[in-house]
């Protein structure tokens, strides 16, 4: 072909500028002050404790350099670190395929599933925790003696019980479905993978190469707040007894309180840490999207 | 209505450009034909498609025409594999694919919705086809896809993302993406409708020329009569889920064979008309009818704007009520008595003392006449 085509529509608009109402930037900032304090004085008076040294004066990182030889600490946080990969990936192939399948081929049981997705937080904790321990007390003499008694115990096993990873998926689903759902909403899904089944693919090829890049930010989203959510769930663990993450910071809270808010002021910047991560991908996606 | 038979007014002009490169090995593979066979989809009480027939030859580019829910994207997708109708055959080249999926139809297709596949860039975008097909190594899937973006005139931006383009230049990727594997059938639907207008002149013009670059069957859908009436060999009109009328442009638009073609394609003002013995008279003034006569009874002339003349005139009945101008024409908006209003175009440079309020004379053109019969016509 001789020539092809220039300067089609090569120039993006300005983003238009709205003038503010006046006095709304002194509210904004009235605002901010009052959630400011709300939320930054526990934490600074956490941060305070931890680090002041009560027998010298002074300040003191020393609860925080004690934090991973404390006992206890590795094993609880590498099992809570566990348990949160298991799940992140049980709920991930549990919910993708579901709300993909939604999207390209039953969009009329959106609601239905929208409701299904949202009992885990209509359901207090509580009430979930005590009828999965039922279960488990009930189900092994019920069943004694056949492999339904041994998968429950298998659950059970406390270095890696299986039954904390099953209760915190139904914990996750809300979240896992809300941030996996807004990504296929805004991805254009249908098209992407209509073209790519135009293009020749099959749709295992068109879930691997085109469905899953296009919900990267989502799928990041979705982990994050799994991850979040196992690192900071304490009823559920605790009601079990077992040992995680969360109940061990209670424990240690008892003997050395110290080295346990140092650990949960750890605890919390790391979520915080997760969450402006989540933000930061999400505002980059907006981005690429404009 | 039963369709016009499908013969294309228009044959592809041979060797517009130089084939070179891409375009050369797509000229290899000549256009195939497609052909609805009384196609029928329902969704729930909705019947889109009601046993649609259509022959498109191979190498023609026809474009479906109509107003939103006539059925023309499903007879699109249809034709894609992407909707299976409830009755009635797809053939392409003569083989039956109505249960082929859509993977293994050999077509290619121009989405609406920009459709590049965000974690690619252009160049693996439009190499994404030939890697699900495998074919070729790598460096000859990335030759290819440079050849067809120079063909679209985008080589440069080979390495870019698709949001570090505008929105004409991701559709073109889209266009040398779909033709990258050489298919069979090149679907457009509504490719254009997203661009703003200067854009859209400059990529449908840019369309039409590949197509006949490359001889590519073409199936283009749109709800803007210009761009149909602008590049098609041929202009299927559709209204609920039938084919009114499919023709050339230039037939289309002189002789529609019914009230809602005429309507919906171009402008047509609709005069109360009285039939005489072949006849009609209309404006105080008798012509010969166009075409078939309706029954009788009530009728109406159906006037281009470009078939009625007008005059100032200070005994005139009628009244400039707007003047538009749009350079070498001026449209004129008429008020006649018992409350009609025609549109009229007149060239710009005689039209200087025809302002709003001026009294006129409005008689029709010494031509034939279209005449309908005197029943309400449904919003386009």
């Amino acid at each position: 072909m001789t020539g092809g085509m220039t300067g089609a529509g090569s120039v993006a608009p300005e983003t238009p500028v709205r003038a503010g109402r006046r006095g709304s930037g002194r509210w904004r900032w009235g605002v901010f002050a009052v959630l400011g304090v709300y939320f930054l004085v526990p934490l600074g008076a956490s941060i305070w404790y931890t680090i002041r040294d009560r027998r010298e004066g002074g300040i003191t990182l020393e609860p925080y350099t004690r934090i991973p030889g404390a006992e206890g600490f590795a094993e609880a946080f590498g099992r809570s670190l566990l348990l949160a990969s298991l799940t992140v990936v049980i709920a991930l192939a549990l919910v993708l395929p579901v709300v993909v399948l939604v999207e390209l081929r039953l969009p009329r049981l959106r609601t239905t599933v929208e409701l299904i997705t949202l009992l885990p937080l209509m359901l207090p904790p509580i009430a979930l925790v005590v009828g999965v321990r039922s279960v488990l007390a009930w189900a092994p003499d019920h069943f004694l003696d056949t492999p339904v008694a041994e998968f429950m115990f298998a659950l059970q096993e406390p270095e890696l019980p299986w039954i904390l990873v099953l209760v915190y998926v139904v914990l996750a689903m809300p979240f896992v479905y809300r941030a996996l759902d807004a990504g296929v909403r805004g991805a254009g899904l249908r098209t992407l993978t209509e073209a790519a089944r135009n293009l020749g693919a099959s749709w295992p090829r068109v879930m691997l190469w085109v469905v899953l890049p296009a919900l990267r930010t989502s799928l990041l989203n979705a982990a994050f707040l799994t991850v979040a959510l196992v690192l900071g769930e304490f009823t559920v663990a605790n009601i079990l007894g077992f040992q995680t993450f969360p109940t061990w910071i209670v424990t240690a809270a008892g003997a050395e309180p110290q080295l346990s808010v140092a650990v949960s002021v750890l605890s919390l910047l790391l979520t915080w840490g997760l969450l402006l991560l989540i933000s930061a991908l999400d505002r980059r996606r907006r981005e690429d999207l404009a | 209505m039963t369709a016009v038979p499908s013969t294309p007014s228009t044959a592809p002009p041979p060797d517009l450009h130089p084939d070179v490169g891409a375009a050369a090995a797509l000229r290899q593979q000549p256009g195939v034909g497609v052909r609805l066979e009384d196609l029928t989809r329902r969704y729930g009480s909705v019947l889109a498609l009601d046993g649609l027939d259509l022959d498109i030859a191979g190498g023609e580019f026809l474009a479906l025409l109509g107003p939103s829910g006539c059925g023309k994207t499903t007879a699109l997708r249809a034709i894609a594999g992407f909707e299976r109708p409830d009755s009635g055959r797809v053939l392409l080249g003569g083989d039956d694919v109505t249960a082929v999926p859509a993977s293994k139809r050999d077509m290619g297709m121009v989405f609406q919705a920009y459709s590049l596949f965000p974690n690619l860039t252009v160049a693996d975008n439009v190499a994404f086809g030939l890697r699900v097909r495998r074919r070729g190594s790598r460096a000859d899937r990335r030759r290819r896809a440079e050849e067809l973006l120079e063909l679209v005139g985008l080589a440069d931006r080979a390495g870019r993302y698709p949001h570090q383009l505008s929105g004409g230049q991701q559709q073109r990727v889209a266009l040398a993406r779909a033709l990258a594997v050489e298919p069979r059938v090149l679907l457009l639907d509504e490719p254009l409708s997203a661009l703003d207008a200067q854009v859209r002149v400059q990529l449908r013009e840019e369309i039409r020329r590949l197509q006949l670059e490359l001889g590519i069957t073409t199936v283009f859908v749109t709800h803007d009569q210009a761009e149909a009436l602008s590049v098609a060999d041929r202009v299927g009109v559709m209204r609920s889920g039938r084919l009114e009328q499919v023709a050339s442009p230039d037939e289309l638009y002189e002789r529609p064979a019914t009230a809602f073609v005429a309507q919906f394609v171009g402008t047509m003002n609709r005069i109360p008309a009285t039939l005489g013995d072949g006849d009609v008279e209309f404006l105080g003034v008798r012509r010969e009818i166009l075409g078939a006569a309706p029954p009788p009874g009530a009728a109406i002339a159906l006037v281009r704007p470009e078939g009625l003349l007008v005059e100032a005139d200070p005994r005139g009945a009628g009244r400039v009520v707007t003047r538009t101008f749009s350079g070498a024409t001026t449209r004129l908006a008429v008020a006649l008595p018992d409350g009609l209003e025609v549109r009229i175009d007149v060239a710009s440079v005689d039209s200087q003392e025809l302002t709003p309020g001026t009294p006129v004379t409005v008689t029709p053109a010494e031509r034939p006449a279209l005449v309908a019969a005197a029943e309400p016509v449904e919003e386009a």
